[in-house]
């Protein structure tokens, strides 16, 4: 629990609802007095979204184009971020590289999120056997170190930034559809489960229309979170040079392989996309904190 | 008691064999093998179906699967397709580098987090906490491989200093290993920090508004007393599950930091390894990685009893 600096029951039931009849803005503005830091990480992927959206218009250069006799410039009006060792504009760079964080971070997430929502919600629903022989599966993939599974997923698919982003996902099954299936355990157990099968639903009807959205609160907190590990990962497998390629504006890229070698001549190549990453990351966390305090007190951790 | 070990070290087996058999089959599907590469490097009189015969590869997958994990079982995990030595020898030789690192590492995180934790939790809401949990939000949000990025470029900016970049193991050269260490080991240290600190953070919190805390303050014990041996002992459960996911972890997935600081670790071998194609070390190294978290879980759980007498498996 380290989003906000107020106590987590203020946010309790009646006080919500209270602020349920007001307009819409009002109680995000409510929202935002209770947790400033959720509301500062949430800020901060507004800002992704935007510079993402807006690359084009924001990016000063074009972040391919090497300027001719623009060779490791360090900070100035012109490049106010600097130029990398092939004379392209830094800020450009990460201007761009903000669209392939925001991908990964939401494809890679969702897709590994609706994944271990699916093995989740099988596992747990049909119990018995079926239940058993994933959950061996499961435990012997947990088993699996998180980056080498990575690692050795995009050695098997070929390095690249869609098969990095189906690395990611694959890798965030286990550990989420762990989550997911303990949630849908003690739904499971509720009287609305017992009351529609007294009615005659039919076993996938009970699991994804009652099950499913009685899960939602842990799938959020699971998404947001996998939203930054994704981020992490592909900056970390890009950095070892197994996902994005050069010259792709990755973030990852940009800290990795041929730059390193001029990092001491011309930090500023490493420090801002670091920054870059390192922001969004914050954010994510902030945000994420806070919404696992709202949604899930019980979860905090 | 005896009996839950021994069931659960019987459980570990199941999950292995899971896990042998999902690098296995990995290793199979991706495209390209050893002979390939080798050819590459020594493309010799050696042809390549007579190499693929030589390692074994021709077979087909079942038999491949069923001679390698009686061999394992045996306690032969073959040789290595580059070296040609047995794949213990890499590990032998890497390993220690991974365990110093992690050793290390984790108890930078135990002694930063615990004090810090503590602090945080009994002056909750105060600058302390505030401060407290600021950075360690920070410490998070740095990924490692940006984070070792800089404290190797900072210092070679500003004083000219880079750490040693050849490795020395710590019993032939304790200087000199120790300053090649130190910073990953505080890199890797960081975040590990950061999350245990949260944890105790959390755990003690939840343990000071239990009812026995207000009678042990009732009775006049000095907060110290009840801080330490009253809230510290019973929030160490989560604390110690972390630690533990921590510590396997460390010993498990270190691959980054060791690249960066030029470290012959595992997780240095396991990548060359996959890079090459080296089957038999991929799949060596992976069961290793499993031992150690499957132990990693059974440590944790039965350290509970020591924690909690109230815990009992029988």
């Amino acid at each position: 629990m380290a989003s906000s600096l107020q106590r987590v029951d203020d946010l309790s039931a009646p006080s919500l609802a209270k602020s349920r009849g007001r307009s819409r803005l009002r109680r995000l503005l409510v929202l935002a007095r209770r947790k400033p830091l959720g509301a500062l990480g949430a800020g901060l992927m507004l800002v992704l979204v935007l510079v993402a959206a807006l690359a084009p218009l924001l990016a000063p250069h074009d972040p391919y184009e090497s300027i001719s006799g623009a060779r490791l410039l360090s900070p100035s009006l012109a490049h106010p971020m600097g130029t990398d060792n092939l004379g392209r504009d830094l800020l450009s760079r990460i201007i761009y590289g903000a669209r392939i964080s925001l991908m990964i971070g939401v494809l890679a997430g969702a897709l590994g999120t609706l994944g271990g929502l699916t093995v989740g919600l099988i596992s747990g629903y049909a119990g018995g056997w079926v239940d058993n022989v994933i959950q061996r599966v499961v435990d012997s993939l947990m088993a699996f170190p998180g980056l080498i599974l990575a690692l050795a997923l995009v050695a098997t698919l070929g390095p690249s930034l869609r098969n990095v982003m189906i690395a990611i996902a694959i890798g965030a099954i286990p550990n989420t559809s762990r989550v997911i299936r303990g949630a849908v355990l003690s739904a499971k157990q509720e009287d609305y489960v017992s009351a529609a099968h007294a009615l005659g639903a039919p076993g996938w009807r009970i699991a994804i229309f009652h099950i499913v959205p009685n899960v939602m609160a842990p799938v959020l907190i699971l998404a947001s979170v996998g939203f930054g590990v994704s981020i992490i990962a592909e900056a970390s497998l890009s950095f070892l040079g197994l996902g994005a390629q050069p010259p792709t504006p990755s973030w990852g890229v940009m800290l990795s392989g041929p730059s390193r070698r001029f990092m001491t001549d011309a930090p500023w190549m490493a420090i801002f996309p670091g920054l870059a990453i390192s922001l969004v990351i914050f954010g994510i966390n902030v945000f994420g904190d806070a919404l696992r305090d709202i949604l899930d007190p019980r979860l905090r951790g | 008691m005896q009996v839950y070990v021994f069931r659960r070290l019987l459980n570990i087996f199941p999950t292995l064999i899971g896990l042998s058999l999902i690098v296995f089959l990995m290793m199979r599907v991706i495209p390209g093998d050893a002979t390939a590469l080798i050819l590459e490097e020594s493309p010799t009189a050696v042809r390549k179906d007579e190499l693929r015969a030589e390692l074994g590869l021709d077979k087909p997958l079942w038999e491949q699967y069923t001679i390698w994990i009686t061999g394992v079982a045996r306690g032969d995990f073959w040789t290595s397709f580059w070296t040609n030595r047995p794949v213990t020898e890499g590990i032998q030789r890497t390993l220690p580098v991974t365990i110093e690192l992690a050793a290390i590492a984790s108890m930078v995180a135990l002694v930063v987090a615990l004090p810090f934790g503590i602090l945080s939790a009994v002056k909750q809401d105060t600058i302390w906490d505030y401060v407290c949990r600021s950075i360690s939000i920070a410490a998070l949000s740095v990924p490692n491989f940006y984070l070792g990025t800089l404290v190797i470029v900072i210092p070679a900016v500003l004083w000219k200093w880079v750490p040693p970049v050849t490795y020395r193991p710590i019993w032939e050269d304790p200087f000199t290993n120790l300053q090649q260490f130190w910073l990953p080991a505080l890199v890797i240290g960081a975040s590990a920090s950061a999350t245990l600190m949260r944890m105790t953070r959390s755990a003690m919190l939840e343990v000071m508004r239990q009812d026995y805390i207000r009678t042990a303050l009732a009775k006049g014990l000095t907060n110290r007393t009840v801080v330490l041996r009253h809230a510290l002992k019973n929030s160490l459960i989560p604390v110690v599950t972390v630690f533990g996911a921590l510590v396997a972890g460390l010993l498990t997935g270190t691959v980054i930091t060791e690249s960066i600081f030029n470290l012959p670790g595992m997780g240095r071998l396991t990548i060359d390894a996959i890079a090459q194609r080296d089957y038999p070390q991929i799949q060596a190294n992976v069961l290793l990685f499993g031992l150690i978290y499957t132990l990693a879980n059974l440590a944790v759980d039965l350290s509970y009893v020591v924690l909690n007498p109230r815990i009992r498996y029988g």
